[in-house]
């Protein structure tokens, strides 16, 4: 008698039954170079194994236990999700930087690289707020004592100084 | 015979030519002697960029090299010296000011006088008693909201100044819904993402796209000649003539065979009020049986189709095929007509869209609206949306645009003098309770409200879900209210209970800053008088070249972009002050002023704007000024031109959804990180035939279910009121007026024989009734009708017609013009056409706080019109100017109250010092 739990995954075109240690290679797979910065186990449910309704708490139980086991994911508590609200535990990609893969197409993943909203220091010293970032445009406000100063200034998001530029907070 | 004198070019009076923008466009205004003489469209001159040239079935297609205003636009003369403006400060003749906010003939507000004050007098009382609330109730006691629209002006517009004063000195918040799409925004992020879009679809480049690939274009629930694109002149017309004459094939659905239809229609389809969602799920029917969807697309795109199919043959739980003749018994579509579409939809290139910008549409402003809203973006899902031809748009907005070109657009959060960069000092409103604009009534009356959702739910499908009680713990509960521009009595539903409300005695203190004398306004106890566009200083754009539109590059029917400097082109007329001078002086009288005005007037504030763009790399700030506008031409480089023409035949061309068809990584505007995966913005990343957010968020929503459906509607032709209000009445957006702010101002509009008919001095709304139904009720064109249900009772004028189907009754929502018969009684007939006092002030379900006002059921009958000349108020300001001739008092001017206070003074100092420094 086979007496080890086994796991039902509803999927759209078929219900799998997998084994703990199935089911934590499957999450290994979907993780393994995963371009997002954040991840939590809703987004492997839904993106990663295309899952139909709630996840069951026992496979989602696996899905979390197998992110915090990985290399890589640093469990960072909870996070709010423009999608699912608040979740916790969240993750933190570790690889983000080198995850992100441009498109062969000459897409550029802007906001894989950078992250709007925030604050970034040049190589020149100056600080800037990039609120606005489109298709491989960004702009940003020099901040300088506390005020904005100067116009908009349109930075090369693929150029030398962009690639300098370090997150400040 | 009469001397004809000729006048020197020095003999002859100065014409001042200035700029301005509202929703009807930009217009040049010619001032002669300080009066303004004429408004005309903005034509370019030699030195303006060159247009853009579109190539398509051997054809070039350019735009005229001027903007097109649209009607409205040219109502602005008209609407600057109108009659009920609003020319003095004023406060209800029985309004007491009692210490502690008691026993003020609260119950006299709509019907009470009113008596001339000075500014001093107006502004010192609002001053005392918003103290005296503050330091009763806390800060939360005020609540405010501004109509949409109102203005126009990065500096005058709401999210601008009002929320710099409001934020500034606390106040409860009033959400907005957005009433123009509800269907779209509380539904189709639960099929396709785009939950920061509002809703709405990628616009961009599909004017081009559908020109070159397109060959049946399906207006669903969309009249675009009358919508326009939203804020914008009137170019789009321009485009659907365009793509008539190259043949492509317009396929209109709309219960009113509405003005765009008349003209372009190839095919009319007139289904019953709200039975769209019905026809959806037969055409995906006919495609399921016939084989005839884009299988492969669906397969790599769509999530959990086939329960989709197996709910559309009727293998689902309610058994039901939605066959084309099921559809025909809800819709009274004929089978053969919905067989029809669905196979020239499958056979041939073609772009559906909702409304004016593709994700509008009256249809899903019905209790069903979310889910019409969400089987719109499944289907065409299941034609390969984002393939060559196959999109979903409307045709009234995604002309080709610079969107290298940064310049804050309409509501853009950046250009905004509350917000960064363009305020040193960003203020954050330190109060939590919220209210929720359609149900403030309630909320007032009853001392309690509930509901789901943040109104605009663009920061994420989880703000749907947020939980809102009326008062908020811990605080207290509302008890002044500031309305600022326009008039809900025409825009939110079942109005009459906006009425009680200002009657109630929970709301110690009512002010209204308006420039005209509205049905809202006529319920304040104080009124401040505001100026109008062309009386103040101000900058703005159209065509969206930055964020804006509520969201980003929402773009517009315009074919040009244009930045303007929108230059004073009169002072303010009689005692009226910019909006800016009065919050500013509100703001000193409780003591932040200065930090409010950061020692700025209005065209400091505006100079901010022109300065965190990307114009002052083309113009300086004094040309910017000379000139009035800038014109962004579609591209920078000179090779991007047409060697033969000099048109921009290249550009920087994103078509929107093509990254997801062709799955690449998304290179359009606007973009979420996701979508750089390759992923849509719904829980999977694809198209959502079953909704998995529904399931998580709600899975006992009965109006959203995870497979979107038709339902029976609350209110519809099934529902028992329909045993005694038999019609459905469809209440679009106008056509000769823009939410409530023209209608009632421009009296030329009222000669407009399909708009309104003056009848013993009131301007009574047109409403269209069906021939045969006219009939049987005795109608004849032209008579007085009224329309009616339980909750009120409107007269209109009847215009018979077989534009619409005998089970529905046509008239525009969003009347300015309330005039009930009774003056100032709540359940009083309206003459005014205000037809949202008929519709349901019911939201569309528990957990989708939307508006429906096309689930409203309704009876009409044949009357008389009121026998009362005008239109029953206007003796108010006919006594107060009255008063105005007649008193000894001394009146301080606005120029004098500035001196009392030496706020401007001050202002204008420490502007002079900044700029030398």
């Amino acid at each position: 008698m086979d007496l080890e739990k086994k796991y039902l995954l509803r999927l759209p075109d078929e219900n799998l039954v997998m084994t703990k240690d199935e089911l934590a290679a499957h999450v290994e797979g979907i993780l393994k170079d995963h371009p997002s910065e954040f991840m939590n186990g809703y987004r492997v449910w839904y993106e990663g194994f295309e899952g139909c309704g709630m996840p069951s708490p026992d496979v989602y139980e696996v899905i979390i236990e197998t992110m915090r086991a990985m290399d890589g994911w640093e469990d960072i508590g909870p996070m709010r999700w423009e999608k699912y609200g608040v979740v916790n535990p969240s993750f933190k990609n570790l690889n983000y930087a080198s995850a992100a893969k441009d498109d062969p197409n000459g897409n550029f993943m802007l906001q894989h690289r950078f992250h709007l909203g925030a604050h970034y220091q040049g190589p020149d010293g100056r600080v800037f707020w990039i609120p606005i970032m489109e298709d491989f445009n960004m702009r940003g406000f020099e901040r300088k004592d506390g005020k904005y100063v100067g116009t908009m200034v349109e930075i090369d998001a693929r150029g030398e100084y962009a690639s300098q530029m370090v997150e400040v907070k | 015979m009469a001397e004809r004198i000729v006048l020197s070019s020095a003999e002859r009076p100065k014409e001042k030519i200035t700029h301005s923008i509202c929703v009807g466009g930009p217009m040049t205004i010619h001032t002669i002697d300080g009066v303004i003489r004429r408004v005309r469209p903005v034509v370019f001159q030699d030195d303006d960029p060159a247009g853009w040239v579109i190539k398509a079935r051997g054809k070039e297609y350019t735009p005229q090299r001027k903007m097109t205003m649209s009607l409205l636009g040219y109502c602005e003369k008209d609407r600057t010296y109108a009659y009920d403006r609003l020319k003095y400060p004023m406060i209800r003749e029985d309004f007491v000011e009692t210490p502690d906010g008691k026993n003020r003939n609260t119950e006299n507000r709509g019907k009470s006088g009113y008596r001339r004050a000075s500014w001093d007098e107006a502004l010192s009382l609002v001053a005392r008693e918003i103290k005296r609330l503050q330091r009763t109730y806390g800060k939360e006691t005020i609540t405010a909201c501004t109509s949409s629209h109102h203005s126009w002006g990065l500096v005058g517009y709401k999210i601008s100044l009002f929320n710099r004063f409001f934020s500034m000195m606390g106040y409860t918040r009033i959400a907005d819904n957005p009433d123009s799409w509800e269907g779209f925004h509380w539904g189709t992020p639960h099929t396709f993402g785009y939950y920061w879009r509002l809703g709405g679809p990628e616009p961009y480049d599909q004017l081009e796209m559908a020109m070159q690939n397109c060959e049946t274009m399906i207006c669903w629930s969309s009249d675009p000649d009358t919508s326009r694109g939203g804020y914008s002149a009137q170019e789009s017309a321009l485009w659907r003539w365009w793509m008539k004459e190259m043949g492509i094939q317009f396929i209109y659905v709309d219960p009113f065979n509405n003005y765009t239809s008349v003209k372009h229609a190839d095919k009319w389809i007139g289904p019953r009020m709200g039975t769209d969602a019905a026809i959806l799920e037969a055409i995906a029917y006919v495609w399921i049986t016939e084989g005839t969807f884009d299988k492969e697309y669906v397969a790599q795109h769509g999530h959990r189709f086939n329960e989709f199919v197996d709910h559309i043959l009727g293998r689902g739980p309610d058994g039901t095929p939605k066959t084309p003749r099921w559809a025909e018994e809800l819709s009274k579509v004929p089978a053969m007509d919905i067989k029809a579409i669905a196979r020239r939809w499958a056979s041939t290139p073609t772009t559906s869209g909702s409304g004016m910008r593709g994700g509008f549409g009256g249809a899903c402003r019905h209790s069903n609206g979310t889910e019409y809203a969400r089987l719109m973006v499944l289907l065409a899902a299941m034609q390969g949306y984002g393939k060559p031809g196959r999109n979903f748009w409307g045709p009234g907005c995604g002309a080709p645009m610079n969107y290298d070109f940064w310049f804050g657009g309409y509501s853009d959060p950046l250009a905004s003098i509350a917000k960064a960069p363009v305020a040193d000092d960003v203020p954050m409103n330190p109060v939590q309770q919220v209210l929720y604009r359609p149900n403030l009534p309630d909320a007032i009356l009853n001392g309690h409200y509930e509901w789901y959702g943040e109104g605009f739910c663009g920061g994420g499908i989880d703000l749907e879900f947020t939980r809102h009680v009326y008062p908020t713990p811990g605080y207290n509960k509302v008890h002044c209210f500031w309305r600022y521009g326009g008039s809900f009595f025409g825009t939110m539903l079942d109005t009459n209970k906006w009425a009680a409300m200002y009657k109630s005695p929970e709301l110690e203190f009512v002010i209204n800053q308006d420039i005209y004398f509205t049905p809202e306004t006529r319920h304040a106890d104080v009124i401040l008088p505001a100026c109008t566009n062309l009386e103040r200083t101000d900058i703005g754009e159209v065509g969206s070249s930055g964020l804006g539109g509520y969201c980003s590059h929402s773009e517009s029917g315009n074919s040009w972009q244009l930045i303007v400097y929108q230059e004073k082109a009169i002072e303010p007329l009689w005692d009226s002050r910019s909006d800016f001078w009065i919050f500013s002086q509100v703001a000193a009288r409780l003591g932040f002023g200065e930090r409010f005005t950061e020692g700025r007037d209005e065209e400091a504030w505006a100079k901010r704007f022109w300065q965190f763009s990307d114009l002052p790399k083309q113009m300086s700030w004094e040309d910017f000024k000379k000139k009035g506008y800038y014109v962004i031409p579609v591209s920078m480089k000179e090779e991007d031109k047409d060697p033969k023409t000099g048109l921009f035949q290249n550009w920087k061309r994103y078509p929107g959804f093509n990254w997801f068809a062709e799955n690449r990584a998304c290179d359009t505007m606007n973009h979420k990180v996701f979508q750089e995966e390759h992923l849509l913005g719904t829980f999977s990343g694809k198209f959502e035939f079953v909704s998995e957010s529904l399931t998580y968020w709600a899975p006992d929503d009965e109006a959203r279910r995870p497979i979107p459906q038709y339902q029976d509607s609350w209110e519809g032709f099934k529902s028992l009121s329909a045993d005694n209000y038999p019609y459905g009445l469809i209440s679009p957006h106008p056509r000769f007026d823009y939410h409530t702010h023209y209608n009632q101002h421009a009296k030329w509009l009222w000669e407009v024989p399909k708009n309104r008919v003056l009848i013993n001095g009131n301007p009574y709304l047109v409403c269209h009734i069906n021939a045969k139904v006219a009939e049987q009720k005795g109608i004849k064109d032209g008579d007085v009708v009224r329309l009616f249900n339980d909750r009120g009772s409107v007269l209109c004028v009847a215009r018979v017609t077989y534009r619409l189907n005998p089970e529905t009754i046509h008239a525009y929502t969003s009347s300015g013009i309330y005039n009930p018969i009774r003056y100032g009684e709540r359940y009083s007939w309206d003459k005014g056409g205000s037809i949202n006092v008929l519709t349901p002030g019911r939201l569309i379900g528990d957990y989708v706080p939307a508006m429906a006002p096309y689930s409203c059921n309704i009876e009409v009958e044949k009357a008389d019109p009121d026998p009362n000349f005008g239109q029953g108020w206007e003796f108010i300001l006919d006594e107060v100017d009255r008063q105005q001739l007649e008193t000894e008092r001394p009146i301080r001017t606005s120029a004098e109250a500035d001196l009392i206070f030496g706020e401007k003074e001050a202002c204008v100092k420490a502007l002079v010092e900044k700029e030398a420094v």
